[in-house]
């Protein structure tokens, strides 16, 4: 659930295309449609790394609650 | 169209012959004991790491299509275009989300393909079928789609200028073709992964020079946005149809965000990329692949504000397309140039690889060992699969040459909607059982009737049929993409049916996996096992 929870943004605010389909404020010459969503990348990332850390642990516990050993056997 | 610069044709055919070496070489790479079997020449030994797979994956994403398409787009004032930006970040929280449990499922029971997945889970060769010839349909016309934009390079260079005679025009295209052919059936997929470094490091390079270098060269990025406006006003000015603007105009708001979402949600039904997933050697590639992935979305951005640069750059060009190769021409030195396009030329081989391989494992896989042949051997489905990627690259250049590019791109555009209807049966399927397999397969039907019949229906100024990919939702005069409208009719479809036919106790057939498998990872019971027949020495 918190997976989704990091995640839900980065695949709702792309979405609300209203928000950022405009012009101004501009960015070093860029209108702001265009540099917000290269800016939204970044933050898409960061979302996917805290949600990689948390995955982690989620999955230790998915695979225990399903009867596998904690760690893969060949983490290699 | 000015003659061929010798300087740029001797490095752009320099770095096409280390490819084609490299393509050969590839089947030595990571050596396994031997490649008549699909785990080894299909998913390359199920062995790549996070670092091989970034690689495989951008370079099977990211296409050389998508390079010309996109700042073709902006350069012709259309910028909804620019919706690959946020369908590249959509899509990669959905692959962190929902992929993994395709991976383990697929380890766990041997699944090559997505619609292996859909026979274990639904027992239903029918919808398997559906699946399997869905995925190979929609990879046709986008094979086709990766020589259109090495056409768009060769004839920029000065190849292939339309007019002349039939050699002299395809040629070469022939030639890279049949190279590309014959070191994917004697390397399967080694051969895309290895080229995949030369390619990545290629764009990478151009397009970081080009947005930093050309943009300073016609000065700066500020006046390349005042300079495209201004030349976007005085198209309207004269009454372009549709007015052309370098944002999305409110009413395509609605487009845009279903263009992305539509899209994204496609993008890993794609046999290719479901193939390049599988090839991961185990569970968190994907995961850590879906944080670094998006590198190159940043790269497709910056290469698409490109095709403003053209505009500012004063590059005038008959079809879009040409518009960013042709600025490459004009801005760098002859050599660079060169690189430039080979970058662009062998951008188109490695997802052509993977695609072919990908169509060709649908085909060995889910027709010929599901109907065809019962009791193939794993030596006999690598065998087919290694005939039908011939064939199918075959196909995709009978496609180009023989009947026309708009024809291709239509198809293209139909394939994102058909490539949808399949995620219920596969996507919904890793989570829920709760679909009826005949519900499933009804949905599919309904789905792409419907939106072929919609697609068809759509005029543009030069085409009567297949004009777009948008219409108008259904009881709204509001634009949205075709393959989201069919995917709500496929899904009420299959939700209905899968009511009535439970209430009927219709026979839901017999469901290969458990809850377990789709946790497993590399090593887990059952895992290794798969991958042991091919024996590969890299474990």
């Amino acid at each position: 659930m918190l997976i989704i929870a990091l995640l839900a943004p980065a695949v709702a605010i792309p979405l609300w295309v209203p928000l950022y389909d405009r012009v101004d404020p501009r960015l070093g010459g860029f209108p702001f449609f265009f540099w917000f969503q290269i800016a939204m990348i970044g933050v898409a990332v960061v979302l996917t790394s805290l949600a990689l850390v948390v995955a982690a642990k989620v999955t230790r516990l998915d695979r225990v609650a399903h009867g596998l050993s904690p760690e893969p056997p060949d983490a290699s | 169209m000015n003659g061929v610069n010798g300087v740029a044709f001797g490095v752009f055919v320099f770095l096409f012959l280390v490819v084609t070496i490299l393509g050969f070489a590839a089947s030595r790479w990571r050596r396994a004991t031997s490649l008549d079997n699909l785990d080894e020449w299909g998913l390359g030994g199920r062995g790549f790491g996070t670092f091989v797979a970034w690689f495989l994956i951008g370079g099977d994403l990211y296409t050389a299509y998508t390079f010309i398409a996109v700042p073709a787009t902006l350069y012709a004032g259309s910028a909804v275009g620019f919706f690959a930006i946020p369908y590249g970040i959509i899509a990669y929280p959905l692959v962190f989300i929902f992929l993994p449990r395709l991976w383990s499922v697929s380890h766990r029971h041997g699944y090559v393909t997505p619609a292996d997945f859909v026979q274990g889970r639904y027992d239903s060769r029918g919808l398997a079928l559906a699946v399997a010839l869905t995925g190979i349909l929609a990879t046709m016309p986008y094979i086709a789609l990766q020589l259109v934009g090495m056409q768009v390079v060769l004839e920029v260079m000065g190849i292939g200028t339309p007019g002349e005679s039939w050699i002299a025009k395809d040629l070469p295209l022939f030639i890279a073709f049949g190279f590309l052919a014959a070191y994917t059936y004697t390397s399967g997929m080694r051969a895309p992964a290895l080229i995949a470094f030369v390619k990545d490091v290629l764009i990478y390079v151009v397009i970081l020079v080009a947005v930093i270098y050309i943009p300073q060269q016609v000065g700066g990025w500020g006046h390349v946005f005042d300079a495209a406006q201004s030349s976007f006003d005085a198209a309207n000015a004269e009454g372009a149809v549709p007015p052309k603007g370098m944002i999305p105009p409110p009413e395509m708001q609605w487009a845009y965000a279903s263009l992305a979402l539509g899209s994204a949600l496609a993008l890993f039904m794609y046999p290719h990329s479901v193939t390049g997933v599988l090839a991961t050697r185990n569970r968190s590639v994907i995961r850590r692949n879906a944080a670094l992935l998006p590198a190159y979305s940043v790269l497709l951005g910056l290469l698409s504000l490109l095709g403003f640069v053209a505009i500012a750059a004063g590059v005038k060009v008959a079809n879009p397309q040409h518009s960013v190769p042709q600025l490459f021409e004009d801005q760098f030195s002859p050599w660079f140039a060169g690189v430039a396009f080979a970058a662009i030329a062998i951008g188109a081989l490695v997802p052509a690889a993977i695609m072919s391989i990908a169509a060709a494992n649908l085909w060995s896989r889910n027709v010929y060992k599901a109907f065809i042949n019962r009791d193939a051997t794993p030596a006999q489905e690598a065998q087919q699969s290694k005939l039908v990627s011939l064939l199918v690259k075959f196909g995709a250049l009978v496609f180009v040459l023989a009947l026309s590019k708009d024809f291709a791109i239509n198809l293209q555009l139909l394939g994102g909607v058909w490539m949808l209807q399949t995620l219920p049966a596969i996507v919904i399927g890793l989570y829920t059982r709760w679909f009826h397999r005949w519900a499933l397969l009804a949905g599919w039907a309904v789905g792409m009737a419907y939106g072929t019949w919609l697609a068809y229906g759509v005029a543009s100024p030069v085409k009567a049929h297949f004009g777009g990919p948008l219409v108008d939702f259904p009881g709204t005069e509001t634009k949205v993409y075709i393959a989201v409208v069919a995917f709500l009719a496929n899904l009420v479809v299959a939700i209905v049916l899968t009511v009535g036919l439970r209430a009927l106790k219709v026979d839901p057939g017999v469901d290969q996996t458990t809850a377990q498998d789709f946790h497993a990872d590399r090593g887990d019971p059952g895992v290794e096992a798969e991958r042991s027949h091919g024996a590969p020495v890299h474990a």
